[in-house]
Formats: C-alpha cells, sequence, structure tokens
C-alpha cells in the first residue's frame, strides 16, 4: 500500500476530505521520497504555478488597496499633526512660515490627492517617510520595533501549536472519556476570555502573584554583559507576554485538532492499527498528527493575522516594546507617517506570510 | 512535534538575532547609579532638534546640553557655560565670559565660536523653546568672551532664554541642513553634565555616562538612567533599589507607595486645569464668563475630583507661589448662586422652571475634556445641570479635543498648562491659537502689560507690571482657574528631587533638574 494520506480536493487550502491510509514505518517520509514521487514534484503542472503566481498578484493588489487605505483613513479622524507635535504651553509660538515650512517638511500640505501622490512616489523609492513624533525615520523605528513583535509571535506560536495540537489530538483520540471532558472544559473556560483579559490574569497571577517571572519590559533595566545571560534574560521576559499571545490560538487549534481526530478515531485504518497493537506514541503522531497536517497548515494562516491584533493588546498590557505600542501611540499623536509604514510594515507580513503558508498547502495538495 | 522543535530553533535564532542588534550592555554599579523612571519612558532621542516638545523631553536632553547660564537650588541663574556675565545699562548688551574649561563631549574645547554659531544657526533653524528673533548682532570678542546685543530690550533674557537655550556644537551642527532629521549618535554630543551611552526607542530606555570632565566638577552619579516603568511595578523597584526615583507619580497611588515605606515628596504643581471658554461662541462677554465663574463650586470640584490632591487655583494666572504673584484683592468668584444668576440675567438669559434659556431656547453648554480631567468635567457638568445649565460632556482623545478648539465646537473646555517660568513666556499660553492656550484674542491693557514688560528696566517694575496682569487675569478671566492639583515623586534615599518655584528653564514644573546630578 502507498504510504500515503491526504487528498486535498480544494486548491484553496480548505480541506475537504481525508483519506488516510496506513502511514510507513519510516516516520521521516510524509514527503515522498521514492522516485516517482520525486519526479512528479519537478513536473508541478502550469496550472498550480500560475496559480501561486496569481495567488501572489492577489496580494500585490490588497497591498496597493492597503497603501491607499492607510494613507486616507488616518486623515479622516479629526485632528492635526501639528497640534501634537506642538501642544504648547512651553514651546514658543511658531510664525506662519514655519508652520507652513514643517507642513511642507512632513508631507502635509497640497491637496490631499497630490500628498497620496508624493507618498506613493517616495514609497516606490523604498522611503517609507519620516516621522516627526519621533524625529526618526519610519523605517529605523520599525526595525526597532518589529524584532520584539516577531520575537514574541515566534515564541507564542510552539507554545500553541504544541499545547493545542498536542491536547486536540489526545482528546480526540478518546472523545468524550474523562481526559476530553476535562480538557475541553477547561480550554472552553479559556475561550470564554478575550485575549487582554488573559494577559491581564496572566500577569497577576504569574508576575505580581508568584513574581515567577517579570511584570514589564522585555529586558532587565541594565542588560547583562553576557550574552547567554543576555538571552535567558530576554526570554524570561518573553515567557508571559508569548504564552498570553499563545492562548487564545490554543484554543482554536485545541477545537481543531480535537474535531478532526475525533473524525479520525472511527476511522476503519485506526481501528486496524489499534487492533494491530501499534504503539500510542506511533498512533498519535503517525496516524493523527501527519493526517492534521494539511488543515492544521491552513489554520495556520489565518492565525498569523489574528495574532497580529492580539499582539497589540498583550504589548500593551506588559510594557512589552514592539510595534503595538508603536501603532497605538502613532494613532493619538496623528503621526500619519509612522501609522502608514507601520500597518504596512506589518500587512506586508502576514501577506507575505499568508501566501507562503497557502503555497504550502497547494502544494500537499497537487502531490496528493 | 518535529514543527514545534523547529519553531523552536527558530525562536532561539532570532532571540539571538535580536541580541546582536540591540548592542552591548554598560557594566552596572548600583551604588553609584540613579534611575529615574516614569510611564511614558520615549521623549525621543535627546538632541535640542530631535527630542519630543514637551517638559520630560527637554529635561533628559538638557542632562547632555548645556546652556549658557543654569539655576541654582532656588532657580536663579547661576554659572554654567558662562562663568560670569554683564549686561549694559540700556539693557540690550550682554558680554559673557565663558568658563574656560568647557569641553564638548568629542574633548574639543566650547568657544565664543560655538556660542555665535548657536544664535545664527538658530535663526535659520528656529529651536522650538527659546525664540532668537530679537538678538541683532553675536559677537565672538575672544576664545572665552561673547557679546550679544539686542533690537529691544527683554527683560527675561536671561531668566527665559540665556537659562533654556542649548548652546551647540559648531564642529558638528554646521554641517546639519535640516537638524529635525539630524539623529545619528553625534547629534547628542554635548557639553553637559553626563553623555549619553544608548537610546533604545522601543523599550523607552535611555543610559547616559558621567562627563568625568566636566567643568563645573565631577557629576554625582557614575551612570544615569532614565526608563519606562509602570507605577505599580516601580513601587517594587524602588523598594529593591532597582529605580531611584519615578516621577510624575500618580496621586491615586501614593498610598501604596507609603505603605512600602518609600520617600514621597508632594507638590503644587501650578500647572492648573483650567475652564477654557470659546471666546468666540456663548462666552465671548466677560460678564458671561464671570457669571459662570460664580455659577461653579471649585471647593467642592476640589473636594470631590481631587480629595488631597490639589487646592483652589488662583484666578490671576500665576499660583500662589510664583515669585510674580502678589496677595491682592482678585476676585476669587466664590460660589455665588444669586450673583450668577444676576450676571446671566443681566446677560438676557432667561430662568424659568429650572432651566436657563436664551432667545427661547433652553441653554446647553458642550464641554470637551481629555480623559485626564473625565472626573473633574463630570462634577462640574453636575454643578452646571444642577445650577440649571445643561452641559453635555464629551470625552475626546487629545488629537480630537484640538480639532474642537480649531472648528470652535464647544463652548467650554477643560485644559492644563504651566503658569511657571518668567512673564517672557505668558504672553504665548494666553494669546495664541495652540490648544493649550486660552486663545483669547483681545488686543487689550492685558496683552499690552504683557509685551511691555519685556521693557521693564527693574525687577521691581516688571513686578508691578505683572501684578497689574494679575489683576486684569482674574477680572476678563481668559480662562478659569480651576485646580492646582498636586504632583508627586516617590524616590529613594539615594537621591533627593529638587523641586524650583519657578520651574525648569522656561517653566518646567518637574522636580528633576539638572541640579540633583551634581556635587
Amino acid at each position: 500500500m502507498a504510504p500515503r494520506l491526504l487528498v486535498l480536493k480544494d486548491m484553496a487550502r480548505v480541506m475537504v476530505d481525508v483519506i488516510p491510509i496506513e502511514p510507513s514505518k519510516n516516520a521521516s517520509d510524509l514527503v515522498p521520497c521514492d522516485s516517482a514521487s520525486q519526479g512528479r514534484e519537478k513536473r508541478l503542472p502550469k496550472h498550480f504555478l500560475s496559480g501561486l503566481l496569481s495567488g501572489l498578484a492577489n496580494r500585490f493588489v490588497v497591498l496597493a488597496f492597503l497603501v491607499a487605505l492607510t494613507f486616507f483613513l488616518p486623515r479622516l479622524m479629526p485632528g492635526d499633526p501639528l497640534d501634537i507635535l506642538f501642544p504648547g504651553d512651553l514651546a514658543r509660538d511658531l510664525t506662519p512660515a514655519e508652520i507652513a515650512k514643517l507642513r511642507h517638511q512632513m508631507g502635509l500640505d497640497g491637496t490631499l490627492l497630490a500628498q497620496f501622490a508624493g507618498y506613493c512616489k517616495a514609497l516606490l523609492q523604498g522611503d517609507l517617510g519620516f516621522s516627526y513624533i519621533h524625529a526618526a525615520p519610519v523605517a529605523q523605528l520599525l526595525a526597532s520595533s518589529l524584532p520584539w513583535t516577531g520575537l514574541l509571535m515566534l515564541l507564542a506560536t510552539p507554545i500553541f501549536l504544541v499545547l493545542g495540537i498536542g491536547c486536540g489530538i489526545e482528546a480526540g483520540r478518546q472523545p468524550h472519556q474523562l481526559l476530553d471532558r476535562t480538557m475541553t472544559t477547561i480550554v472552553t473556560i479559556i475561550a470564554s476570555l478575550p485575549p487582554f483579559a488573559t494577559a491581564v490574569l496572566l500577569l497577576v497571577l504569574f508576575g505580581f502573584g508568584l513574581s515567577l517571572f517579570p511584570v514589564s519590559g522585555a529586558e532587565p533595566l541594565f542588560p547583562s554583559d553576557s550574552g547567554a545571560r543576555r538571552l535567558i534574560d530576554i526570554l524570561h521576559h518573553a515567557f508571559l507576554p508569548a504564552t498570553a499571545l499563545a492562548m487564545h490560538e490554543v484554543v482554536r487549534f485545541y477545537f481543531l485538532s480535537r474535531g478532526e481526530a475525533i473524525k479520525l478515531s472511527v476511522r476503519p485504518f485506526i481501528s486496524n492499527a489499534r487492533a494491530r497493537g501499534v504503539g500510542e506514541g506511533r498512533e498519535f503522531i503517525h496516524y493523527f498528527g501527519r493526517n492534521l497536517v494539511p488543515t492544521l497548515l491552513a489554520r495556520l494562516s489565518d492565525t498569523i493575522s489574528a495574532m497580529v491584533t492580539s499582539v497589540l493588546f498583550v504589548e500593551i498590557v506588559f510594557s512589552y516594546p514592539g510595534i503595538g505600542n508603536l501603532i497605538y501611540n502613532a494613532v493619538l499623536d496623528r503621526d500619519f507617517a509612522l501609522l502608514q509604514g507601520a500597518v504596512l510594515g506589518l500587512a506586508t507580513v502576514v501577506l507575505l506570510v499568508n501566501w507562503l503558508l497557502d503555497s504550502a498547502v497547494a502544494m500537499l495538495a497537487e502531490r496528493g | 512535534m518535529v514543527h514545534s522543535s523547529r519553531f523552536l530553533k527558530h525562536a532561539v535564532l532570532m532571540a539571538g538575532l535580536g541580541l546582536l542588534s540591540l548592542g552591548v550592555a554598560s557594566p552596572v554599579l548600583a551604588s553609584d547609579r540613579l534611575v529615574i523612571a516614569e510611564a511614558k519612558g520615549d521623549r525621543g532621542l535627546p538632541a535640542p532638534y530631535a527630542h519630543q516638545k514637551a517638559g520630560p523631553a527637554y529635561i533628559y536632553t538638557s542632562y547632555i546640553f548645556d546652556t549658557l547660564l543654569g539655576q541654582d537650588k532656588t532657580g536663579a541663574p547661576a554659572p554654567a557655560l558662562a562663568s560670569s556675565w554683564t549686561v549694559s545699562d540700556d539693557g540690550l548688551s550682554y558680554d559673557l565670559m565663558l568658563n574656560p574649561k568647557a569641553q564638548w563631549h568629542d574633548g574639543k574645547p566650547v568657544t565664543a565660536e560655538d556660542v555665535a554659531f548657536t544664535f545664527s544657526y538658530m535663526k535659520e533653524h528656529p529651536y522650538n523653546f527659546v525664540s532668537v528673533a530679537n538678538v541683532e548682532k553675536i559677537e565672538s570678542l575672544a576664545a572665552d568672551h561673547v557679546r550679544l546685543t539686542l533690537k529691544e530690550r527683554d527683560a527675561g533674557m536671561i531668566t527665559s532664554k540665556l537659562i533654556s537655550l542649548p548652546i551647540l556644537p559648531r564642529h558638528i551642527y554646521e554641517k546639519v541642513a535640516i537638524p529635525e532629521r539630524f539623529t545619528g549618535k553625534q547629534a547628542t554630543i554635548g557639553s553637559g553634565p553626563y553623555k549619553l551611552v544608548s537610546y533604545d526607542k522601543a523599550q523607552g530606555r535611555y543610559l547616559y555616562e558621567r562627563n568625568e570632565t566636566y567643568y563645573l566638577g565631577q557629576p554625582k552619579y557614575k551612570q544615569l538612567a532614565a526608563i519606562r516603568m509602570t507605577p505599580s511595578t516601580a513601587i517594587e523597584a524602588i523598594a529593591n533599589g532597582q529605580v531611584d526615583l519615578y516621577n510624575s507619580f500618580p496621586m491615586e497611588q501614593l498610598g501604596a507607595a507609603r505603605k512600602a515605606g518609600l520617600s514621597v515628596m508632594t507638590y503644587l504643581s501650578n500647572h492648573p486645569v483650567k475652564l477654557l471658554f470659546n471666546h468666540q461662541g456663548k462666552f465671548k462677554q466677560t460678564e458671561m464668563r464671570q457669571a459662570l465663574a460664580y455659577a461653579i463650586d471649585r471647593q467642592r470640584l476640589v473636594d470631590v475630583a481631587y480629595p488631597g490632591k490639589g487646592e483652589v487655583a488662583e484666578t490671576g494666572f500665576f499660583q500662589r507661589e510664583s515669585p510674580w504673584h502678589k496677595d491682592q484683592d482678585d476676585p476669587d468668584y466664590k460660589y455665588d448662586k444669586e450673583k450668577a444668576s444676576q450676571l446671566f440675567m443681566e446677560q438676557g438669559w432667561i430662568f424659568d422652571d429650572g432651566v436657563w434659556s436664551q432667545n427661547g431656547d433652553p441653554v446647553v453648554l458642550q464641554l470637551v475634556t481629555n480623559k485626564s480631567f473625565k472626573k473633574l468635567a463630570t462634577v462640574l457638568a453636575e454643578q452646571l445641570t444642577d445650577f440649571g445649565i445643561k452641559t453635555e460632556t464629551r470625552v475626546m482623545e487629545d488629537a480630537a479635543m484640538h480639532a474642537a478648539f480649531r472648528d470652535g465646537a464647544f463652548d467650554i473646555a477643560l485644559e492644563t498648562a504651566s503658569t511657571m517660568g518668567d512673564p517672557d513666556s505668558v504672553i504665548f499660553r494666553i494669546f495664541s491659537k495652540s490648544p493649550k492656550s486660552d486663545k483669547y484674542f483681545v488686543n487689550g491693557r492685558m496683552k499690552k502689560l504683557l509685551i511691555d514688560q519685556a521693557a521693564a528696566s527693574s525687577v521691581g517694575e516688571r513686578a508691578a507690571m505683572m501684578h497689574e496682569f494679575q489683576a486684569l487675569y482674574a477680572r476678563e478671566l481668559p480662562a478659569y482657574m480651576l485646580v492646582n492639583p498636586l504632583w508627586a515623586v516617590v524616590h529613594s534615599a539615594n537621591v533627593e528631587p529638587l523641586y524650583m518655584k519657578t520651574g525648569i528653564s522656561f517653566g518646567i514644573p518637574m522636580a528633576i533638574p539638572k541640579r540633583i546630578l551634581m556635587p
């Protein structure tokens, strides 16, 4: 029997049906390794490649739409960036000539369309603009903030994948048993909490209460000279916010994995395997885990954008440096250049990851 | 599982890469270090043109950039880059002798050329806090002697401008065409007691080190840091010696700080919360503003919204601790419903069935405020509604509130602004369009006094003018000062905060002047 699995009927990443087949004894051969399958991979059909390209093109269209949206929407909010820049009981009065000069420097003079044209031109030249509130190029601001946000998301990902999928499969393997009922109850309670409430709960419990983790920031006040020590400190500081970020996704992946595992658990190949005395670990990984890969991959694609939303709250609760605080303050400060740059920067990352994940799912489907 | 381990590897790798981009930390000597914390943290790069346009940002920059004159413990002018100075009898010529020991952080001497350059550079690139438009000529007479010639006498030249204007290194800034965009390491080379070691915008963290060759003697702390921290976290951090001082500590949490055994310093901010009027609308007439003032029970506002956290403000702009304030018979608008009613009726308002109306329509006031004064606004609206004036409160973020000011889409508003510093800066706080200003565009005696005070030939003459201004302000009410809040600093024994009643430089009401860093 050919060692493999999964059929995705829909190229747009939704797994419609799963036809599981008993996995091979070699755990590493999820990717076809025989010459026939390798040949198949090399001969990816034209419609597949064009599908990938059209997916990329679609995302460029979305990005272009976002460029316009992030330019015009903030400008519909009431308020003048210059009033925020010079709120003024301490700074002196600016002359009309100084105000005009500043407006010009900030790209705020002329008609809205002319400003938009200037912005697009700069964007095409790779210039994200300059934040006068922060007195720094937007690209530099993003470069100092995005790594922290990225770190939180990267640390959160294994947490929710391991916890969500692990517990989900374990519960789904033996549906309605004590373990399933207990875990589902706990996860349902977690699901009822909005992400920021989970963050506050973790902060109060493990930060202030048990003092196991730092309650704010990304590093100690005075970072260690030792690289290893500093890395540990950074991970120590990131643990609570990353866990808070992961909790909501744990719920999503738990229910998804559990549902799929329940469906799989009544399939004959599982019964056969159990009858043959296949070990629990092998059943868990090879019979359930591998069959869920495309579904989980497809969900991961949605997860990226959901995490970007949650991370903004988490950063604020934990006073964590990152793009969340930057965007939040850019809105309050009417810092258009920064707001545009930050949203576009995030959107580019999300769309790119989304495209890569979709492509991976499509490739799995193409391989059959 | 295979996927998870890959993610873990990626996370560790990314963290490692993050480390590489974060720079190297400096050695830590807790006993010789001052750590200042506050809620916001990031105030911009501490360079004169790059920092944010607010008090704390200026203060953080002042640790690096010295001015020609400094301030002593009382706030009075004291030697800094200029070790001595003389003013000509006509008040137009200032001779300043520079301290020959003064050096830039890169080792080059501070000379008269640098001072002359700063003034000419700031004419071309206006500095946000100090105007040099009145300086006609600046001459570098010797390496340590500079002469300033003014177009017109300026009584606030020393007590406002020379104590506030940072001197720039010519050899660096002469190459800078757009200083607002000059944000490299060199932008932070000054001549002050501390050098900037690192600035982390994302974490809101500044690290300074002592300028060992500082011309006024060795600064008190080897290392200085300014960081972002929440007040609740700071209580523990101060208690365990990680942080030494928390600036602008919330009054609501002072109990917790005291309970933790921390030192607390409270002071009258002299940054009153004031009631702004729409001078183009219902409150164009002085009598209308006075009427509303009598209808407000300020003591009750304090009792309910600021219990133990402030006092009823003085009505004549200057608050009672100001050196320019005089105890005189200014109207204090003690709550008086009858007097308020009488004044409103004289202006054509009619009181019927518990409600005031004008031209047949019930009067409805639009009160706008930001979230800082939400409680005060609620109590105020209740008082006015009880008086028969329906008051609708809109709590807005700052930018939206500023837009409401510009559009005239309000009747009254709550705002706060400093009343400290030299009288030089008062005119801007009353007669400009800036959001925090009273936006009172009446060219009368009050404005004339604020212009003429600059030409006063003696402190006494100037004071007399300010006392007249104080009386006029209290009578005309460009804005109605409601509450003078207390502000707080929580600190350890490692530092003694200093509050100067003139404020820092041009009137910043904070207790962390450069002076606390000095031996």
